[in-house]
């Protein structure tokens, strides 16, 4: 299928820059879902009345309506179910909206889809770029910068790594991987190498951890460039820095690459 | 540098309400004379109104909940504690036109059965908020 592509990822980007805007939002603490809602066109949210979904959306393109979110999410996990559904109500206004969501739809990033412009408005929405990028540069990459950063936007860890590849001026990259197998990558503006495809490297960190032979790195550690980058394969003198940990809520791997020495390019 | 906040503040009450004489360097300049950090008192402001506008909106939510919370059961009757058999033929019948258009609408774009009882009630409650909303 299609990437969503910069150009329309960077239309939602802008409409959640205006909804933050219209509440003239200047600290993480001031991203106020219930008030974003009400702005963006008077919705109210509220938890519980769902099982199988995650979030729900029903209003009339000319305001009101209800978002519900499932009871029992984590704070991160809240915000961002209702940030996805405010950002359908923003992007996709022409008709009556009556959305069901499961956890599967927030997981889709980077194909050209509705529920991936949703995902990328509410990374956006929750972390814009005026806070996140003072908060991000000049640190080193790894998993752990990540959750510190997730914890003060308070949203989920896969979103944060999403703006954090956007924004950053490392060379690092975000894989998602699924039953051993590259599901999709994100590259940094300045992460230049091709990352491999198909099945994962058993002599990367994450390929040991699928197949059960080590944890979760918990820090950036080396692995072989061959292991995960293509025109690298017979280059057994170089290595990449990487950090993986596995989802169990979304049965993913998410794996931070980063480039901390340059390599030559191919 | 003057420590007469009280005279400072006055001609920063005078500068607020009536500035038409000075320019923004001017009154910058005529304010830090008189003690006032400018720039903390610029942020300080911005901060309140930010608040201001937030705290508005919060409120404006909270109001509509409750009204919300009001008029729940005005269209289909209490559903707490009904049967999926119940649920079913409410949404069955606002199908057919006996809970108005709007209802209709949705309903007849709305695979129930797909639903499980809880999310068809809370489904059905918010149906019911749109059209109380009116």
């Amino acid at each position: 299928m299609a990437a969503l592509s910069e150009l329309r990822q960077q239309a939602c980007r802008q409409a959640a820059h205006e909804l933050l805007a219209k509440i003239k939002v200047g600290s993480p603490d001031e991203i106020d879902l219930e008030v974003l809602a009400y702005a963006a066109g008077k919705l109210l949210i509220e938890e519980g009345g769902l099982d199988t979904a995650e979030g729900r959306i029903v209003a009339s393109p000319d305001g009101g309506g209800v978002i519900r979110i499932k009871t029992g999410l984590n704070p991160g996990r809240t915000r961002f179910t209702a940030a996805h559904e405010i950002g359908h109500y923003v992007l996709h206004p022409l008709v009556p909206h009556d959305r069901q969501h499961t956890a599967r739809d927030f997981t889709i990033w980077n194909v050209a889809s509705e529920e991936a412009e949703a995902n990328v408005f509410a990374a956006e929405l929750l972390m814009p770029e005026f806070l996140f990028k003072p908060r991000s540069r000049g640190k080193n990459p790894s998993l752990t910068l990540l959750d510190s950063l997730a914890a003060e936007f308070k949203c989920s860890l896969m979103a944060t790594n999403f703006q954090y590849v956007h924004y950053t001026n490392e060379q690092v990259a975000l894989v998602v991987s699924e039953n051993g197998n590259i599901s999709w990558v994100k590259r940094a503006k300045n992460f230049w190498p091709r990352i491999v495809t198909g099945k994962i490297q058993a002599h990367t960190a994450a390929g040991e951890r699928f197949s059960g032979k080590s944890e979760d790195t918990g820090k950036m550690v080396r692995s072989p460039v061959y292991a995960w980058l293509a025109d690298f394969e017979n280059d057994h003198d170089h290595d990449i820095m990487e950090d993986s940990r596995y989802i169990d809520y979304y049965d993913q791997m998410i794996t931070l690459l980063w480039l901390k020495d340059d390599l030559e390019e191919r | 540098m003057s420590t007469d906040y009280r005279k400072a503040a006055k001609n920063l009450r005078d500068g607020v309400s009536d500035n038409s004489y000075v320019s923004a360097a001017e009154l910058r300049e005529k304010l830090t004379e008189e003690g006032v950090n400018v720039d903390q008192f610029l942020a300080r402001a911005d901060v309140a109104f930010r608040h201001g506008l937030q705290e508005g909106l919060r409120q404006q939510s909270a109001q509509a909940k409750a009204r919300a919370a009001v008029l729940k059961g005005t269209l289909f009757g209490s559903l707490v504690g009904k049967s999926r058999e119940a649920l079913i033929a409410l949404y069955e019948s606002a199908t057919a036109g006996n809970y108005g258009s709007e209802a209709m609408a949705r309903c007849r774009n709305k695979n129930a059965e797909a639903l499980t009882d809880d999310e068809l009630r809370s489904w059905l409650e918010d149906i019911e908020r749109l059209n109380s909303g009116k």
